[in-house]
């Protein structure tokens, strides 16, 4: 016993040793093969300290066999990985045997490795493993350790002949586990940070392979597969590289993470990439450049052991050819949902036969049978040329790019290098990874999916929540601009500079080659420039300001235009990721739309005079109003409000602020809430007395009372009255609402009086907010502009989020003499962005060089 | 080191415990038991069966955890263990002033 507690301490500094050397210098494969040599010894030793004397016989009463399973049993331990053992016996094992084996084992829990063991009979062992999917998969990958070699030779052959017996039952337990992981790991989360073990295209890719091999075919090795002729095209070499590339990664995540940890976080990604030398240059990052390899490896696996399925099965459970599909060319016919050739094979074909298959499926819904996916590839890449200059496949190729009807077919076309084959532009942003705070996929799946959303947009799917996609659709003349910008909106991605500079460039070459025409070329090359335009201008400036929208109108011009950029910005923020397509921004982006399509109908220039503009509601604010109040007092208060707020208001909320106003008698201040339909976002349309730091005080009062806000404007009135609007994200509690609003306007009623500290009840929250789980850096930033709006000077603001960042910010412009008459926010969590129109108290924009640097100064120390 | 207590609803335990488990958190003791937050008495469906009784099944975690994991673990319960409906639960950080492993004596950090 007391010789196992040494050898403890021994096994630890030889497994240091062992990773401080060879996690850098080994492959992936041999590391994991000398890490499970040290751990055989180890429990080797551990059993003979613990008095552990073999017996050699099958008979006798004592016999058994100590046995490796799973990722262990494979040889292919990682550091931080369950040691999976199991002890076979004949039955009746002596409970001094058995307790020899506990002493034996207890180490290991000392030396904090995960361990997994079982005592069984070897009739026990076979009927769990019939029982139990993922038992059985680990001991299909048995490796005898210590005992009687050959009283584990009877095991196996009792084991492989009762799975001979099994095999047909056994195989949909492999198509379904396949299909739940497939479930668990299609999130977008799964792919900013996949697991390299279970995700799609993990480790986990090449064991089912392997086991289906053993399983089915005999193979001891998966490489032994190549015998069958269905598999000559097999690439065991590559995916090998593949596996090593991911235990050697896996390793060092354990190895940080000192535990098993098979999902490579961020934080993870970026110790990694520097611990393996991928260094940052200017065009991409080293952490960048780690998840470039990695997302190549990840689709290697995916799609070599999607093919092998199909193989696989078509070899195992040969079916019957489907009755043909009417209208289906002769030359294919459809198996099991796949489309595959109808008789010969591929390579003795003509080439475009791959295409034909690609429309075929894509336009049945169906995927690709065997074949046409490594033969397919293979065939691609050996003659690109002529491919390339074929007539015929250019006009297949626009078929599937203009008429997307399937993703996984899309996805399919880009991995066996036909969309790169008549865009050779997308290989620069192939696997190409986006750390920024949107982006989830890699650029090329992106560039798809945005392109599939436009295809939804086209068939409806989002009818329910925003009908105007696809009333903006079916008004469009040329849906196939729409589509090339969606596919090649950020074409322009990984060259160093701005995509939306570059992309642009390279358009006029990709469509000359597709061979569309110069209109088209302007149109989608103007797509593509202008592509982010309209989210930053909808959630980063007041769009009540006529000029903004001019603005807008002015770099589109065209009705067209702008009716295909903003299904592509759509397209874009979905295919992006949560955070980008919030209800929230797309309301915004929606309204944007709405206003710069009515300048654009009457004429950029043709804007109405503001005096007569002014005049017309004036009256009809009146004749509104008139039922309900008197005369006089209707007309004393639109004499008291500015001409800027009449311009800049909508006849409803003026409506509302008016009689709000009129009926507010002695009270300090009244509000109107409304629930805004798309997103859960509250409108909170307020008459108060004015005073200074409203603005301020109105974040505090929604930061205390956890809400967000998102927008906000205040208007002063000559008699005092303030006349504010917010939009704000609904309270936190659906159940309790009445109950937060009404407390909401009973501290804010406080707050008015000065009876409420704010300042120390938002500290005191901050004190009480847990740290973030998991944080991203941010660039902080503070612009003062005076460019964009006539009257206003903005201050624009980037930050990490964090609790009363606003509040603080609106006291920090409130000291400083300042007015704030809108702001706009938005909070993507980890980070803050966020305009506020400023005036100073004279009712002038800041142009003082030291008035702005002293307050870029004091917002940057509050950030 | 801190005692994370958390409150669940009994058909989440599953979810919460896979998510717990996966960040690394080596044992964790659950309970069975029964209560009622501020909506007393109120009604909720469990199993089919509709309770009107004021106490409600739930089960009752505890796992003790590095300070450094706390974040990270009542993230994970928070987002494992939410429905949005009434009586999702509550989740509770205690300091633990010693932890103890009784077979070996090891103490604190090297005791969870």
């Amino acid at each position: 016993m007391k010789g196992s507690r040494k050898r403890v301490p021994v096994f630890l500094s030889e497994r240091d040793a062992l990773a401080s050397k060879g996690l850098l210098s080994e492959t992936g494969l041999r590391f994991a093969h000398q890490y499970s040599d040290l751990m055989d010894q180890f429990i080797r030793d551990l059993f003979h300290l613990a008095g552990f004397r073999h017996t050699t016989g099958t008979d006798a009463e004592n016999v058994l066999a100590v046995v490796a399973l799973g990722g262990y049993g494979r040889r292919e331990l990682c550091l931080g990985s369950d040691v999976d053992l199991m002890v076979i016996h004949r039955g009746n094992l002596p409970s001094q045997t058995e307790e020899v084996i506990r002493h034996a084992l207890y180490p290991l829990w000392d030396a904090k490795l995960d361990v997994g063991y079982s005592i069984l009979t070897f009739r026990e062992c076979i009927r769990l493993a019939m029982g139990d999917f993922r038992m059985l998969t680990s001991l299909v990958d048995s490796r005898f350790l210590i005992g009687s070699r050959s009283f584990y030779r009877l095991y196996r052959e009792a084991f492989w002949s009762r799975m001979a017996r099994e095999k047909d039952s056994l195989l949909g337990k492999f198509l379904i586990s396949r299909r739940e992981r497939a479930d668990r790991n299609k999130g977008e989360g799964c792919f900013v940070e996949p697991d390299l073990k279970e995700g799609l295209g993990g480790l986990r890719d090449i064991h089912l392979m392997a086991w289906m091999a053993r399983i089915w075919f005999d193979c001891e090795r998966l490489g032994q597969m190549k015998r069958f002729a269905a598999f000559s095209h097999f690439e065991i070499r590559k995916l090998g590289i593949s596996r090593s590339f991911l235990l050697k990664i896996r390793n060092h995540l354990h190895w940080l993470a000192h535990r098993k940890e098979d999902s490579l976080r961020l934080s993870y990604q970026d110790q990694i990439s520097k611990i393996l030398g991928y260094e940052d240059e200017p065009r991409i990052s080293g952490p960048e450049k780690l998840m470039r390899d990695v997302y190549l490896h990840l689709n290697r696996i995916r799609y070599r052991h999607e093919e092998f399925q199909v193989k696989m099965l078509d070899m195992i459970d040969p079916v019957p050819v489907e009755p043909t599909q009417e209208d289906l060319p002769s030359e294919f016919s459809v198996l099991k949902g796949h489309i595959v050739l109808g008789e010969g094979v591929l390579s003795e074909k003509d080439p475009l036969v791959i295409f034909r298959g690609l429309k075929e499926a894509n336009e049945r819904g169906l995927f690709l049978g065997s074949g046409f996916i490594w033969e397919g590839k293979k065939i691609i890449s050996r003659k690109r040329k002529a491919l390339a200059q074929s007539t015929e496949g250019k006009a297949l190729f626009l078929d599937l790019i203009l008429k997307p009807q399937n993703p996984e077919i899309m996805r399919l076309a880009l991995e066996i290098g036909f969309i790169g084959l008549f865009i050779p532009e997308f290989k620069k942003i192939r696997n190409l990874p986006q750390f920024g705070f949107y982006h989830v996929m890699t650029v090329d799946l992106h560039s798809l999916r945005a392109l599939d959303v436009i295809n939804e947009i086209s068939k409806g799917v989002y009818d329910e929540k925003w009908p105007v996609f696809r009333a903006v659709f079916e008004e469009i003349e040329s849906p196939e601009r729409l589509f090339l910008a969606a596919l090649l909106h950020d074409i322009g991605k990984g060259y160093g500079e701005d995509h939306c500079v570059r992309g642009p460039q390279l358009i006029p070459k990709i469509l000359a080659r597709l061979g569309f025409g110069k209109a088209s070329v302007q149109a989608v090359s103007s797509l593509v420039r202008h592509h982010l335009l309209m989210p930053r201008v909808a959630q980063h400036r007041d769009l009540r300001d006529e000029k903004t929208c001019v603005q807008v109108g002015q770099a589109i011009q065209d009705r067209q235009l702008l009716k295909m950029l903003f299904l592509l910005t759509v397209a874009d923020s979905f295919a992006t990721g949560p955070m980008a397509r919030s209800d929230w921004k797309i309301m915004l982006l929606a309204e944007l739309f709405h206003k710069v399509q009515c300048i654009l109908e009457r004429g950029i220039l043709a804007s109405p005079d503001a005096t007569e503009k002014i005049e017309r509601k004036r009256v009809r604010i009146g004749e509104m109003l008139l039922q309900d109040f008197e005369e006089k007092a209707v007309h004393d208060l639109i004499d008291q409000v500015s001409s800027r707020y009449i311009l800049n208001t909508s006849l409803g909320d003026i409506a509302i602020h008016f009689s709000l106003a009129l009926n507010l008698g002695d009270r300090k201040h009244v509000w109107k809430l409304e629930k805004r339909k798309n997103a859960s976002v509250t409108r909170v349309i307020q008459v108060t007395h004015d005073k200074p730091g409203l603005f301020s005080k109105m974040a505090g009062i929604f930061t205390l009372n956890n809400m967000e806000i998102l927008s906000g404007s205040i208007f002063t009135l000559k008699n005092g009255l303030a006349f504010d609007t917010y939009e704000v994200t609904n309270p936190p509690d659906a159940y309790h609402e009445t109950e937060s609003w009404a407390k909401t306007q009973n501290d804010f009623q406080e707050a008015l009086d000065d009876h409420l500290s704010l300042d120390r009840l938002i500290q005191r929250k901050r004190d009480a907010k847990m740290p973030a789980a998991y944080g991203r850096q941010v660039r902080k930033k503070v612009v003062l502009n005076n460019e964009e709006s006539d009257f206003f000077t903005l201050i624009e603001i980037r930050s990490s989020a964090r609790l009363g960042l606003l509040y603080d910010l609106a006291c920090v412009i409130f000291a400083m003499d300042l007015d704030i008459r809108t702001a706009k926010v938005n909070s993507d969590g980890e980070k803050m962005t966020g305009v506020f129109y400023v005036r100073d108290s004279g009712g002038e924009k800041i142009y003082e060089p030291d008035v702005i640097e002293e307050a870029k100064g004091r917002l940057m120390a509050v950030l | 080191m801190k005692k994370i207590e958390a409150i669940i609803k009994p058909f989440k335990l599953d979810e919460v415990k896979d998510a717990i488990l996966k960040l690394g958190v080596s044992g964790i003791t659950m309970t069975e038991v029964k209560g009622f937050g501020r909506q007393k008495g109120h009604k909720e469906i469990y199993r089919g069966a509709e309770y009107v009784v004021d106490f409600l099944p739930k089960i009752r975690l505890e796992v003790v955890v590095p300070v450094a994991l706390v974040p990270q673990v009542v993230e994970a319960i928070k987002e494992n263990a939410h429905t949005g409906e009434i009586g999702d639960g509550k989740i509770f950080v205690i300091p633990i002033e010693k932890a103890i492993r009784i077979r070996t004596g090891e103490e604190d950090l090297d005791a969870i």
